[in-house]
């Protein structure tokens, strides 16, 4: 605690003391002490300070994703609260620059009067900041149509070890000048630098919106449906949820298919007549209001306890996995991505049950990901998967490059970055 | 100290230098030419010969081997001009490259002496019948495989390109209306090759022709198109054979000019550019000749009383200077399409070459083998029981490689094909 | 002395001459026999006159001829190769199909040159994970060709499809008019199998959408090269829209078209494509290829909508009415699939038309926020009378992507400086703008004089750093993107294009 009575001291210094204070809620589990900068040149001086001090820093939006997986709080917090401001935005140009702080809630608040949304929905976006997201690689059921981060980011701000702020892309929709800055920093999960600005691509916000939900006898029969509607008509997004999800979300403890569809007035027309010849009669539509909560809920799915994990598969492997992993589970179907939710709380069969369900991942090409498990374990629990050794090397060099002292949320990544 | 020489500094009159400037480096040729899609290195692409041609005219190279090598392994199927979007005249440029190669570059023996003998024997139907007339024999007498075998390599690849010589007979007329008077007049040219070893496919265009309405003109006596000498760079010879053409297909009054052999029919609709600077009177009417050449399958298509049916399915396969050249590609299919009962399926890349190429698959026999392998591969592919096309070159090339193949897909030229169409509809 | 009247990068091409630098080691005999024993002698080029036809790809401005070209077919032997080059400390430059604008594969020391067009087959087409396995020689349409008969096709659409390869395509990140809706090369990118300079093989990325750490298939796409040489991708295939609407839509002037972009952006209905032709362009490719392009347009939209049949006429009344709005005075659809492709096929071939108008032309590449389609053209117009050069724009306006084309006769000195000036000039506007200065093309060596325009010192470094991550002693593909350091490079000669 030294440690980081000293750095309080420093950091105030730097930014007043008003802006630094101890964590609370998740941010106990993130780092020891939170500094809340208003500018970039303030994360600067912090950086420059942890840089020469060795000291531990971490990026905190919400604190969900890191306080879930940080083994030990680092030194520092760098929270985003007080950086949430849009930058530019020009509706016509469908592009919007914002500080990372900012959540997604709050941005399409102020895109949603122009008809137009940041098409990204992870989980409860009210709480979800665009730094979290870019860092995470948070995405949720609209990554069907809309795609992830990956796809809308088109400019990026951060600051690297050295405390300089660096810029990659720009805030045009189409542009190959220079090295692609915005891969290196999306699913960095914050070790390579904080992200503090960034520009996304915009869409427009459907005139209509319906969901289509069918009960189903087995996940196989969801899953054959599913593969059958993805092939029919283009959808807004493709879930299938087992048993106790589908409770979560209101519907009956089934297995259940979730098929989003979004247009204008004539397509929803088009959709869900080929949507209901594709399903049968028992499938059943959702309109307006009912379906904007049924979406909401299937989106912010997260309330169970146990151990939960990302599994993400070619999208044809994925319904075999899930049938015979015998876990509850929230599918992305046609994705080949899905959250998995066990119900086991003894920290030793979780650390069992995510080995093996990775074992299993791997056998079809996929990877997993442990998302959130038993604190007592944290230290145990290889939360990501291990890429090809030679990708691994690769990583290695890129975190040596980018943060050769380790000073950006150390041991946190992949195989232990 | 100037990396670009001069524009005045050339090295060599090669070919007509602004027609280099066409060329914008863009590579959208590449694709489209056969030998590149088989090598796959730059020099075998039309951008690359262009770039070689610039080179050598500008004098940052030598004349030699490998610059040589390159230029003669072009087909010119002129491919690159379908694909060219900035109207590159690569037609006339290897042309004039090829004059230039055979007057300032000393072949090998060997390749002199094939060059040669082709040079000596194709254009002269006379001598090719006189050369052949042995193997009419020996293919009565059955002996034909055991002669491609006796033979050394380089030999038995020629022979092996020969159709069966029995079946190049005339084979039965088919009804035809007698013309009216006011009938439009065509001309078939017979061309040189194609009179000795594709008389069939000649007299059922003229049958065909009949049929459709038209009033067929005979020449007393056609003779080369040139093609081939222009192909090789011998243009003296080939400015003699056209101008001599050109008198012929004058006086004949005939308002259309068809070959059965769309390099002929190509090369004939070339001669106003190819003649433009002689006399005012032979180039006026060179250009008038070159105006009226046009494609049996358009002279046909729509005026052509069909066959009631004949269940089959074909692929159609288009002859380079047919598609390249004068540009015809609905034509043909639109015919085939239009018989009650054929199933016409595309090959893939079906305007790609065969390799045959006029005497390519002579001189250039590996490309050219390459090329067909590849063609059969694609015929295969399409399971059909026809190839149908309109050059004897294309059929003898891929009928020799089908053969090797054991493959019974038969391959036929349009001509042939809707005879035979007819007949066994009308029977 | 020389020196002093080159630019820098003119001395990196004449320091090629002196061999031994860093990464120029000699090609000698000893080399050339040990590359032959791993592709064979039918997959080496050394002698001269073939040689010299590689030493530009589609920027022709500069030339620089390696010494020796290599051309492997398979993954493995491309690894070989680049071990051998490796201990041997020889620098490489890959080079596809060399259809590429901005000089990517153009040697900068780098004696050899690598060639992927052999390593050309698609190995699998897999319509249930809609995802296509194709070695990095294989040409971009063929793709979609293979792709057809699953109903599906590869979005990135580049005018030089027919040629260009999925290669090249991953080092430029390529576009192509349909981006627009679709995304960029980058966006359809799941996996890479990549030889590093030293020849280890890694695969990047696989055939499930989610990272497992570093995006490093993101960081790979857009690098122009120099990271190794990509073999074989994992690309994601598109459903094929179940119908299309294409409008031609005239416009009295320029003016009145970008209004029109811009009001179509708004409306909330994302085109396919939307590309604008003005008056100079819409001339050249009427002469060439007689598709029925108005004579006096001022400027032409083609406006694609794709998507549900069912929705499609709804949209196309609408975007008739805003280009109607904005000033169109002939709205007209495309009435079949022939003539559909006949309109796309004359503007993606827009180009090489131009080139039969003058004897030389510059293609420019720049961005701007679609809503400054009015202002960069007002630029581009004033730069045009500044220089007395005629310039012509043809672009994917939906993006805001421009390309201006600069005529003029390099016969003529001061046309030849004109076209330079004001190609740099319309960049700077579209930078000032807060656009970028390639949307599709690529830095190159074209460009590498402008990236301080854009990009602090600052963000170059860590650039940089990333290369270094793949190719820490710059083997691959060296002196590209970044300028050298400390200096501002000058550009000799125009931004594209004097044919060959």
């Amino acid at each position: 605690m030294t440690i980081s009575t000293e750095i309080a001291h420093r950091v105030e210094s730097l930014i007043g003391r008003d802006r630094v204070r101890a964590p609370s809620g998740r941010e106990t589990r993130a780092a020891q002490l939170i500094a809340e900068p208003e500018t970039q040149e303030e994360i600067g001086e912090i950086v420059r300070m942890c840089e020469a001090n060795r000291s531990s820093i971490v990026a905190i939006g919400s604190a969900r994703t890191l306080g879930a997986i940080r083994r030990a709080p680092a030194d520092l917090g760098i929270s985003l609260a007080r950086m949430t401001r849009v930058i530019a935005y020009e509706p016509a140009d469908m592009t919007v620059a914002v500080q990372a702080g900012i959540t997604i809630g709050e941005l399409n608040a102020v895109t949603s009067p122009s008809g137009q949304r940041v098409a990204l929905d992870p989980l409860n976006p009210g709480l979800a900041t665009i730094g979290a997201t870019i860092a995470a690689h948070h995405a949720g059921p609209l990554r069907l149509s809309e795609g992830t981060a990956r796809d809308l980011l088109i400019g990026i701000g951060f600051v690297g070890h050295d405390g300089r702020a660096v810029r990659g892309g720009g805030r045009v929709v189409k542009n190959v000048a220079g090295y692609d800055l915005m891969k290196v920093m999306g699913g960095s999960f914050g070790t390579l630098g904080i992200i503090t600005e960034a520009v996304l691509k915009l869409r427009p916000v459907p005139a209509v919106y319906a969901i289509a939900t069918k009960e189903c006898t087995s996940a196989s029969d969801a899953f054959a449906d599913a593969a059958a509607l993805n092939d029919a008509a283009p959808l807004a997004h493709l879930e299938v949820t087992s048993p106790a999800p589908s409770e979560a979300i209101g519907l009956a403890p089934k297995f259940t298919l979730l098929a989003g569809i979004s247009g204008t007035a004539t397509e929803i027309e088009y959709l869900r007549e080929t949507v209901a010849k594709t399903l049968g009669a028992a499938c059943q539509f959702h309109a307006r209001d009912s379906a904007d909560q049924l979406y909401a809920r299937l989106r912010d799915l997260e309330s169970f306890e146990g151990l939960v994990a990302q599994v993400a598969t070619p999208p044809s492997a994925l319904a075999a996995f899930l049938i015979e992993g015998g876990v509850e589970f929230r599918a992305h179907a046609g994705c080949g991505v899905a959250q998995l939710y066990s119900r086991e709380l003894s920290p030793e069969r979780q650390l069992e049950t995510a080995k093996i369900m990775r074992l299993r991942a791997r056998a079809c090409d996929g990877y997993l990901r442990v998302l959130r498990a038993d604190p007592e374990i944290a230290g145990e629990m290889d939360f990501f998967d291990t890429p090809s050794s030679g990708a691994l090397t690769l990583m290695r060099r890129m975190k040596g490059a980018f943060d050769p002292n380790g000073i950006f949320n150390p041991g946190c990544f992949v195989d232990g970055i | 100290m100037a990396s670009r020489p001069a524009h005045s500094i050339w090295g060599r009159k090669i070919v007509e230098y602004d027609l280099l400037f066409d060329c914008v480096h863009c590579g959208l040729c590449l694709e489209a030419c056969p030998t590149y899609a088989i090598s796959r290195a730059e020099m075998d692409s039309p951008r690359g010969r262009i770039y070689l041609m610039k080179a050598l005219a500008e004098g940052r190279l030598d004349l030699d081997s490998d610059a040589v090598r390159h230029l003669d392994a072009c087909l010119g199927c002129r491919g690159c001009e379908t694909a060219c979007p900035s109207g590159v005249h690569y037609g006339r440029l290897i042309e004039d490259t090829r004059s230039y190669i055979e007057g300032n570059y000393r072949r090998e023996t060997p390749d002199l002496l094939r060059r040669g003998l082709i040079s000596a024997i194709f254009p002269y139907p006379a001598r090719l019948r006189i050369l052949i007339s042995p193997l009419r024999l020996i293919e009565r007498a059955g002996l034909r495989p055991l002669l491609n075998r006796m033979m050394p390599r380089s030999i038995r690849s020629w022979l092996e390109l020969l159709p069966p010589l029995a079946s190049t007979q005339t084979s039965a007329s088919i009804s035809s209306p007698a013309p009216s008077s006011s009938a439009q007049t065509v001309v078939v040219h017979h061309g040189c090759v194609a009179q000795v070893l594709a008389r069939s496919e000649i007299a059922n265009a003229e049958a065909l022709l009949a049929r459709a309405g038209y009033r067929v003109i005979h020449l007393d006596r056609t003779i080369c198109c040139g093609a081939l000498d222009l192909h090789s760079g011998n243009r003296a010879r080939a400015l003699d054979f056209a101008r001599a053409n050109v008198r012929a297909l004058a006086a004949s009054g005939a308002n259309a000019i068809v070959s059965t052999a769309s390099g002929c029919s190509t090369a004939i609709a070339e001669y106003g550019m190819l003649l433009k600077d002689d006399d005012h009177e032979l180039s006026e009417k060179a250009r008038l000749v070159a105006s009226r050449v046009t494609d049996l399958s358009n002279l046909l298509l729509k005026r052509l009383p069909m066959p009631r049916s004949f269940s089959c399915t074909v692929t159609y396969h288009d002859a380079c200077h047919l598609a390249h050249g004068l540009g015809v590609r609905d034509a043909p299919r639109e015919l085939l399409r239009s018989i009650p009962g054929l199933k016409l399926v595309e090959m893939v890349d079906a305007d790609m070459c065969c390799g045959s190429a006029g005497s390519y698959n002579l001189t250039e026999p590996e490309m050219a083998n390459a090329l067909a392998r590849r063609k059969a591969d694609s015929t295969i592919a399409t399971r059909a029981d026809y190839v149908v096309l309109a050059n004897p070159g294309c059929e003898f090339q891929i009928a020799s490689e089908l053969r090797r193949r054991g493959s019974n897909i038969r391959v036929m030229h349009l001509a042939d094909f809707l005879a035979m169409a007819i007949r066994t509809s009308d029977e | 002395m020389r020196h002093d009247m080159q630019s820098p990068r003119r001395m990196i091409e004449s320091s090629f001459m002196d061999a031994g630098a860093d990464g120029s080691a000699q090609v000698d005999k000893e080399l050339i026999a040990a590359l032959g024993k791993i592709v064979g002698d039918g997959g080496l080029v050394s002698r001269l006159s073939e040689l010299k036809v590689y030493e530009c790809d589609g920027w022709t401005i500069e030339k620089s001829a390696p010494d020796l070209i290599v051309m492997p077919r398979s993954t493995e032997q491309t690894s070989a190769v680049l071990r051998t080059l490796w201990d041997r400390g020889i620098a490489f430059v890959p080079r596809g199909a060399g259809t590429g604008l901005s000089g990517g594969a153009l040697p900068v020391n780098a004696p050899v040159m690598i060639c992927t067009s052999r390593m050309n087959r698609i190995i699998a087409v897999d319509s249930a994970d809609r995802r296509a396995v194709v070695e990095s020689g294989v040409v971009n349409l063929r793709v979609s060709d293979a792709a057809r008969e699953h109903g599906l096709f590869y979005a990135p659409d580049p005018s030089s499809q027919q040629a260009c390869t999925i290669g090249g395509n991953i080092a430029e990140n390529s576009g192509g008019p349909h981006t627009l809706k679709y995304g960029v090369t980058t966006n359809h990118v799941l996996g890479i199998t990549l030889v590093l300079p030293d020849g280890e093989i890694v695969e990047l990325g696989g055939a499930a959408e989610e990272l497992c750490g570093y995006d490093l298939v993101g960081a790979v796409v857009g690098a122009e090269g120099t990271v190794g040489i990509v073999t074989r991708a994992i690309l994601r295939l598109i459903r094929t829209p179940q119908a299309h609407r294409t409008f031609l839509v005239t416009f009295e002037d320029v003016e009145s078209a970008t209004r029109a972009v811009s009001a179509i952006i708004a409306s909330g209905i994302v085109p396919g494509a939307i590309e604008m032709m003005d008056q100079l362009i819409v001339h050249a490719v009427e002469d060439a290829f007689h598709v029925g392009l108005p004579a006096s347009a001022g400027a032409v939209l083609i406006v694609e909508l794709d998507g549900l049949a069912a929705a499609l006429d709804d949209q196309a009344r609408t975007i008739a009415a805003i280009a109607r709005g904005a000033g169109a005075t002939e709205v007209r659809l495309a009435a079949s699939d022939a003539e559909r492709g006949a309109l796309w096929k004359a503007r993606k071939r827009a180009f090489g038309a131009v080139g039969r108008l003058a004897p030389n032309y510059a293609t420019q590449d720049g961005v701007v926020p679609r809503t400054r389609l009015p202002d960069i053209l007002r630029v581009i117009n004033e730069v045009s009378g500044k220089y007395q050069l005629a310039i012509g724009n043809v672009f994917h306006a939906g993006d805001g992507n421009i390309h201006p084309i600069i005529l003029y006769d390099e016969r003529i000195p001061e046309q030849v400086r004109g076209a330079i000036d004001a190609g740099r000039e319309i960049l700077a506007a579209c930078v000032a703008m807060g656009g970028s200065l390639t949307g599709e093309h690529g830095i190159g060596v074209e460009k590498q004089g402008e990236m301080p325009l854009l990009f602090s010192p600052g963000d170059l470094i860590a650039m940089a750093e990333l290369r270094h991550v793949f190719d820490p002693a710059e083997r691959s593909n060296p002196n590209k993107i970044i300028p050298s350091a400390g200096s501002c490079v000058e550009v000799a000669a125009p931004h594209r294009q004097v044919p060959i």
